[in-house]
């Protein structure tokens, strides 16, 4: 592969310009936003080669943009946002991904993080058993008749009217935890089936719950509009929308596939198909992305759900005793109509963000009335052996990345090979040392997510913050890891 | 040679796939993704299933062939072991897949989706080779 190095432009010690020139075809250029630490990673994968695939794409607005934790994707690189113009633009259900809304969702709680450790052994083992993980896991949680519309249409609140949340959740989703535009008509038979028995599942791969400590915080004022407090416990919360999701992903490219050589357009890549965003593709799409969106939401909230109830029972006290309150619900996997400042003026862009966060500033009438002052909180997870970080949205974000930052530490080896250079106990007794108790599914998901498999965190968050995309708020350090 | 090998992704996983024909690629394609979701097939009842698809062209076809095979994984509990691929031909295809009816969970690796990224299949002096890459 070519080292790409050798043709980027250097804008900032974090910024860097893959020229409109480099490669043919590229309506604007590209930005990668990477600190010195960060730059070698760029030279060890094509990610860079998938960003300038993305500025190909009809509609693209002012720049195909790459957060620090980018990697080497498919179609869109991970770490991808894009902004589209409505009326001249595409929509491309490879800039969401195939995991619609796979998202992170915070807990707070009035838990001390000495009393969590004492009971790791105990909260480890009671998540494992009441969180459906792993392939073929299925969930209590039966949907009849028309239930199904209800969560595809309501997203988060159906969860919560149905005996699985508390009401204040929902103001601190992204987005009230449902989309209003979900058409669940653009939900097709197999998506359906997919999801019928997986609501409240926690799926595999890199999906995880955690229970964390709140290690340092670094803005009182934030940290306090947010919840969180030092020395006290949290849960983290790593899922999306499911078989469901998956296959809405699947069924809108096999119909875009068609569709983009009917609108004429060459693509660098077939995974990047896409449809004008008001086409009756496009439209269609986006409606059936809304719905699977809201399917994410209602699972992240009957997870948490499960999650509280294993709380009660290994502390002996209610989740309103325990003080459990969602800290906040990120989308990571998405694409939205947001309002942006394009030249001076207010336009309407349809946001792609595919492995990267939403990081809204101070003050913008989404948030809620506790962050007004601070910003939407952001939630990045590190790797299961380092620590993840809650960060608040900055105005340059809003500024430079339609308000988008990174999304968690990017991987930086690919899973074959981590199972090549790992070994399950060593892993195991690396992760005890550091006072982290893991149950997964398997030795080969324990490898495959092993905390050398992915980029420093630090440097990726460092990377957002020297940048100006985002202020640190807290940083937190697992205690109890659950995978599928 | 072997008729699939793992491909190296970053966060995800590939396999490149060989045959003399089409049938047998789609076949090997097939066996290359089980192996990525569990080396060793997992235990089960005997089930056959019939599989008969049509697309625009062999590289939408065979994504699609995959995407069935999942489909029959996460729905119907089914893990193919044996898929005889009798005829890919004008953009159809008809294939016999045997394998087991699973019992309960398997803690495997979980595919999302076949992707279409960088997807062709193309003739080569012994036959066919593609490289279909999966999202993990």
């Amino acid at each position: 592969m070519p080292d790409w190095t050798k043709r980027f432009d250097n804008i900032s010690d974090y910024k860097i310009k893959i020229p409109r020139t480099c490669f043919e075809g590229m309506r604007v250029p590209g930005i990668i936003y990477a600190g010195p630490e960060l730059v070698d990673d760029l030279k060890s994968d094509d990610a860079p080669q998938q960003v300038a695939n993305v500025a190909t794409l009809p509609g693209i607005v002012e720049y195909s943009l790459a957060m620090p934790d980018i990697h080497y994707g498919y179609g869109f690189p991970i770490g991808g946002v894009a902004a589209m113009s409505v009326e001249e633009g595409v929509i491309s259900p490879g800039g969401v991904g195939f995991d619609i809304n796979c998202g992170v969702r915070l807990l707070a709680s009035a838990i001390e993080a000495g009393d969590a450790r004492a009971k790791a052994d105990e909260l480890a083992t009671n998540l494992f058993r009441d969180v459906p993980t792993g392939v073929g896991s299925t969930s209590d949680i039966r949907l009849r008749g028309g239930d199904m519309d209800k969560v595809l249409r309501m997203g988060a609140a159906w969860a919560a009217r149905n005996g699985m949340g508390w009401d204040e959740d929902l103001e601190y989703c992204e987005s009230g935890g449902g989309l209003e535009e979900a058409d669940p008509g653009e939900v097709g038979r197999r998506a359906r089936e997919r999801g019928a028995n997986q609501l409240g599942t926690l799926g595999a791969g890199n999906h995880f719950i955690e229970v964390q400590e709140v290690e340092e915080v670094f803005d009182d004022r934030a940290a306090r509009a947010f919840g969180l407090e030092k020395g006290m416990a949290a849960v983290m919360i790593h899922s999306g929308s499911r078989g469901l999701g998956h296959q809405v992903c699947d069924d809108a490219i096999r119909s875009m596939r068609e569709a983009t050589a009917r609108y004429g357009y060459e693509l660098p890549d077939r995974q990047l198909a896409c449809a004008p965003v008001e086409s009756p593709e496009g439209c269609a799409y986006y409606g059936g992305m809304c719905a699977a969106a809201n399917f994410a939401w209602a699972n992240r909230q009957c997870l948490a759900h499960t999650v509280r109830g294993t709380m009660e029972r290994v502390f002996g006290a209610s989740a309103e005793r325990l003080g459990l309150r969602l800290v906040y619900d990120v989308a990571h996997n998405i694409a939205k109509f947001e309002e942006h400042e394009v030249g001076g003026k207010k336009r309407q862009l349809c946001v792609h963000r595919k492995g990267a966060t939403r990081a809204f500033a101070a003050g913008h009438p989404e948030l809620a009335g506790r962050h007004a002052g601070v910003g939407q909180p952001v939630i990045v997870p590190g790797d299961m052996g380092s620590a993840s970080y809650v960060m608040a949205g900055t105005p340059l974000a809003m500024a430079e990345t339609w308000g988008s930052v990174c999304h968690g530490a990017g991987r930086v080896k690919s899973r074959t090979s981590a199972k090549k250079d790992f070994n399950a106990a060593t892993v195991l007794e690396e992760l005890a040392a550091h006072g982290v108790i893991v149950r997964a599914g398997s030795k080969k998901s324990l490898l495959e997510e092993a905390p050398g498999a992915y980029k420093n965190v630090d440097h990726v968050v460092g990377t957002c913050v020297n940048a100006g995309l985002a202020t640190i708020v807290a940083r937190l350090r697992p205690i109890v890891v659950i995978k599928g | 040679m072997a008729p699939y090998r793992i491909v190296e992704h970053t966060a995800d996983a590939g396999v490149y796939v060989t045959g003399g024909t089409l049938e047998e690629l789609f076949a090997d394609a097939a066996r290359g993704m089980m192996s990525v979701i569990s080396e060793v097939p997992p235990e089960g009842w005997p089930e056959t299933h019939v599989v008969e698809l049509s697309a625009p062209d062999a590289e939408s076809l065979i994504v699609d062939w995959l995407a069935e095979l999942l489909y029959l994984l996460e729905v119907k509990n089914f893990f193919t072991t044996d898929p005889r691929v009798e005829k890919v031909e004008g953009g159809e295809m008809r294939a016999v897949v045997g394998g087991a009816r699973l019992r309960g969970v398997v803690h495997a690796t979980e595919i999302k989706a076949v992707t279409h990224h960088m997807i062709s299949v193309d003739r080569t002096m012994n036959g066919f080779e593609t490289t279909i890459y999966f999202d993990l």
